[in-house]
C-alpha cells in the first residue's frame, strides 16, 4: 500500500503534535540506515483486504522505532503514537483515552473536513408573548450531550417574550459531558476515530487511515486497565479504511490476548535475526551502519593509527552485533567517547580491533560500564557523603557517576543537567565532570534536558542483569524512595515550589517505591524488607 | 503529599487539576483499598475539577481554597477542610468578605451560607 493513497496532507506546522522531533531525532541522525525492505514489507502487508492490524515484533535494540519513524517521515499522512516511559507530558503514555486524543487531534489537522459535519450547530429561536404562571418553554431539551473535543459544537438559543410568570428554560440537560477528559472511552473511540473513519469511507472509499502506535510493551510499566493495548484487542469493529501499524517487543504474556482477538484481521512481522529469510538483511542493514561510522574521518584516521581497516572494523563489529542494531549504536558511541578523548591511545586501538568485546547488548554495556568506571576512579571526587560530614575524597564512580546514572535511570521525565545535580545530590561543579564520562550514554535533548540514549540501558541498569551487588546496579525501589524523600525535603512548603518535576512526579516515585516494593520482582531488587 | 494542601494547591496552579487526580489514580493502587483519607479528597477533587480546571491563581488567588472549603465542608475530610478555611484567611484581604466564589459569580454570600449550600452537585453536569 502506498502511504501517499492517504493524503497528500501532512503534519505541517504541527510538529509537536505528530512526534516530529522524536522522528527526526532518529531519521536526521547522520548514521541513520533506512531499512527500505522492512518498511515495503510493512507497506505490503498493509495493502491485504482484510487486514487492520499490522504487529511488527523484535528484540529490545533489534531497530522497531527506528523503521516506525521512517515510516512515518516516508508517509506524513500516517497517523503515530509513540509510546515513551519519560514522556515529557504526563498525562501521555500507554492509556486508550490518551492515545484517542492524539489520534483524534492528528486526525483532524490532516482532514478537518471528517470533523466539520453541518449537524453540530444547532440554533433555536423562540418567540412567546406571554408565558403565564404554571407555563414552562424549553427551547432544547438534551437528553445526553458529549462535547467533542475536535471540534465547536455550538447550541444557540434564542428567547424572547415579553411576560415571564412561568417557567422560561433555554437548554435543558440530562446530562452533559463537556469536558474532554470526561468522556467515556466507549464515546471518545467514535469521537476521535471510528465517526471519523465513516465520514472518509463515504466521502473516499479507497483512502485509508494508517496509525502508527509504536512501544506497544511499554504499557507494562504503567498501570493496567484502559491502556491501548485491551483497547485495540477488546475495542469495536475496526473500519475497512483504517490500517494500524504496531510495534512491540516479543512479550507473549502481554500480546497473546490481542492476537487472540484480533487473529483474523492480523498480520505478524519480526525482526528476527535468526530467521534464514532475513539473517542476510539485517546484517546487511547492521554492516551499513557500521561500515558507514568507520568512513567518518575521525574514526577513519583512528583506524589508521591503529592499523586496522575499515572492512576489518565493520566485519568484526557486524558479527558481534549478532543482529541488534543498538549494540552496533552503543558501541560506536564508545569508541566516538575514547576518540573524543585521545584518538592515539590504546584504548581507542584496541576498541576498533574489537578486541575482548563481548557478544550481546547486556553484556555490552557492563563492558562500556566497566571502561567508565575505571576511568572514573583514577581520579577521586572530593565530596561529602551527607550535609553533616566533612567533605572528602572518594571513589568518583560511587560518589559521582553511579547516582548521576541511577537519577537518570528511575526519572520520569528527561531532567535537565540542574535537576540532576540537585537530585542525586552532586555538586553542579562535579556533575560535568559525570556528563563528560557518561556523555555516550547520554541523548541531550533540544530543550538541553537529558536522558538515556535507549530504553535498554536504563532496563539494564535497575534489572537482573546487573548483580544487585555489582557497582553499575541501581535500585530502582531505593532510588524511587530516596527522590521522592528528596524532594519531599526540598519542598516542605509546596506552595513555594517552581519544580515542574518535583509537582509532576513526586507522588510517581512515592508510588513505584512501594509498589516495586510490594512487588516480588523489585522486592527482590531490594537489599532488606 | 497528596492530602497536603499546599500540594493540591501548587499541583493544580501549576501542572493542572487533571494531573493531581491522575496521581490519586495511581496511588490508590498501590495504598490498602481502604485509604479512607485519600477517597475524601479524591471526592472533593472531582467534585471541583470543572471549576479548577482553568483556575488562574494570578487572577483569583483564594479560589482554590475557596472552592475546597465549599466541598470538604460538606464531604470532609475535616483537617482539609480547616486547612483550605486557614488557607481562605491568609490569602483574603482582612476587609473581604468571606463567602463563596462560583466561577461566573461574584462573591457576596457570608461564609456560614457557604456550609449549608455545598453538599449537592450539580446534577448532570460534570
Amino acid at each position: 500500500m502506498d502511504c501517499m493513497d492517504a493524503s497528500a496532507a501532512g503534519p505541517g506546522a504541527a510538529t509537536e503534535l505528530f512526534s516530529a522531533a522524536l522522528v527526526s531525532s532518529y531519521v536526521d541522525d547522520a548514521r541513520f540506515v533506512p531499512r527500505r525492505w522492512l518498511v515495503d514489507r510493512i507497506q505490503t502487508a498493509l495493502g491485504g483486504d482484510d487486514v487492520r492490524f499490522v504487529l511488527l515484533t523484535g528484540e529490545p535494540g533489534s531497530g522497531k522505532t527506528a523503521v516506525m519513524a521512517h515510516l512515518a517521515r516516508l508517509c506524513p499522512a500516517y497517523l503515530r503514537y509513540f509510546i515513551r516511559r519519560d514522556s515529557m507530558r504526563p498525562l501521555e503514555g500507554g492509556d486508550a483515552r490518551t492515545f484517542l486524543f492524539a489520534a483524534g487531534h492528528q486526525l483532524a489537522h490532516l482532514h478537518p473536513a471528517l470533523f466539520e459535519p453541518g449537524r453540530i450547530e444547532v440554533v433555536v429561536t423562540q418567540r412567546v408573548e406571554r408565558l403565564s404562571p404554571g407555563a414552562r418553554m424549553v427551547g432544547m431539551e438534551v437528553v445526553d450531550l458529549l462535547a467533542s473535543p475536535f471540534y465547536v459544537t455550538a447550541l444557540n438559543v434564542t428567547q424572547h417574550s415579553a411576560t415571564v410568570e412561568g417557567d422560561l428554560v433555554g437548554i435543558s440537560a440530562a446530562r452533559a459531558t463537556l469536558e474532554p477528559r470526561l468522556l467515556e472511552l466507549s464515546n471518545l473511540q467514535y469521537l476521535a476515530l471510528l465517526d471519523p473513519a465513516e465520514v472518509l469511507l463515504r466521502a473516499d472509499p479507497g483512502a485509508r487511515i494508517v496509525i502508527l502506535v509504536d512501544g506497544l510493551d511499554e504499557i507494562r510499566y504503567g498501570p493496567r486497565g484502559e491502556n491501548v493495548l485491551p483497547w485495540l484487542a477488546g475495542g469495536p469493529e475496526i473500519p475497512p479504511n483504517v490500517r494500524f501499524v504496531l510495534a512491540s517487543r516479543p512479550d507473549a504474556d502481554l500480546l497473546d490476548a490481542f492476537r487472540r482477538a484480533r487473529a483474523p484481521q492480523l498480520r505478524e512481522l519480526t525482526i528476527d535475526p535468526e530467521e534464514p529469510r532475513d539473517r542476510g538483511r539485517i546484517r546487511q542493514d547492521i554492516s551499513r551502519f557500521v561500515a558507514g561510522f568507520a568512513a567518518e574521518p575521525a574514526v577513519a584516521g583512528a583506524l589508521v593509527v591503529a592499523g586496522g581497516t575499515p572492512a576489518g572494523f565493520a566485519a568484526a563489529a557486524t558479527e558481534r552485533a549478532h543482529g541488534n542494531f543498538q549494540y552496533a549504536v552503543a558501541l560506536a558511541r564508545g569508541i566516538d567517547q575514547a576518540i573524543a578523548a585521545d584518538p592515539r591511545s590504546a584504548d581507542v586501538a584496541a576498541l576498533l580491533r574489537v578486541e575482548g568485546i563481548p557478544r550481546g547488548l547486556s553484556e555490552l554495556y557492563g563492558f562500556v560500564l566497566a571502561r567508565v568506571k575505571e576511568a572514573a576512579d583514577q581520579a577521586p571526587v572530593n565530596l561529602a557523603a551527607d550535609p553533616l560530614t566533612e567533605p572528602r575524597e572518594r571513589p568518583a564512580w560511587d560518589a559521582l557517576f553511579r547516582p548521576v546514572l541511577a537519577v537518570l535511570a528511575v526519572a520520569f521525565e528527561p531532567p535537565s543537567a540542574e535537576m540532576i545535580a540537585r537530585y542525586a545530590r552532586v555538586p553542579t561543579g562535579a556533575l560535568s565532570r559525570a556528563m563528560e564520562g557518561l556523555g555516550q550514554f547520554l541523548d541531550r535533548l533540544p530543550d538541553s534536558r537529558l536522558r538515556l540514549y535507549h530504553a535498554t540501558l536504563p532496563e539494564y541498569l535497575t534489572g537482573r542483569d546487573t548483580a544487585s551487588e555489582g557497582p553499575f546496579h541501581v535500585d530502582a525501589a531505593a532510588w524511587h524512595a530516596l527522590l521522592a524523600g528528596r524532594l519531599l525535603r526540598a519542598y516542605q512548603d509546596w506552595l513555594g515550589c517552581a519544580d515542574r518535576y518535583a509537582l509532576s512526579r513526586t507522588p510517581a516515585h512515592l508510588v513505584e517505591a512501594l509498589r516495586r516494593r510490594r512487588d516480588p520482582a523489585g522486592a527482590a531488587e531490594l537489599p532488606g524488607p | 503529599v497528596l492530602t497536603d494542601f499546599a500540594f493540591l494547591e501548587q499541583k493544580t496552579a501549576v501542572v493542572g487539576v487533571d494531573h493531581l487526580i491522575a496521581d490519586f489514580g495511581a496511588a490508590l493502587k498501590a495504598v490498602p483499598a481502604d485509604h479512607q483519607r485519600l477517597w475524601q479528597v479524591l471526592r472533593v477533587l472531582d467534585r471541583e475539577a470543572h471549576n479548577l480546571r482553568n483556575w488562574e491563581r494570578a487572577e483569583s488567588p483564594a479560589f482554590f481554597a475557596q472552592q475546597l472549603y465549599n466541598a470538604t465542608a460538606a464531604l470532609g475530610p475535616a483537617s482539609l477542610a480547616e486547612e483550605a478555611e486557614r488557607r481562605l484567611q491568609a490569602r483574603l484581604p482582612a476587609s473581604a468578605a468571606l463567602g463563596p466564589q462560583v466561577r461566573g459569580s461574584t462573591a457576596g454570600e457570608p461564609l456560614s451560607r457557604a456550609r449549608r449550600h455545598t453538599g449537592r452537585p450539580r446534577e448532570g453536569f460534570r
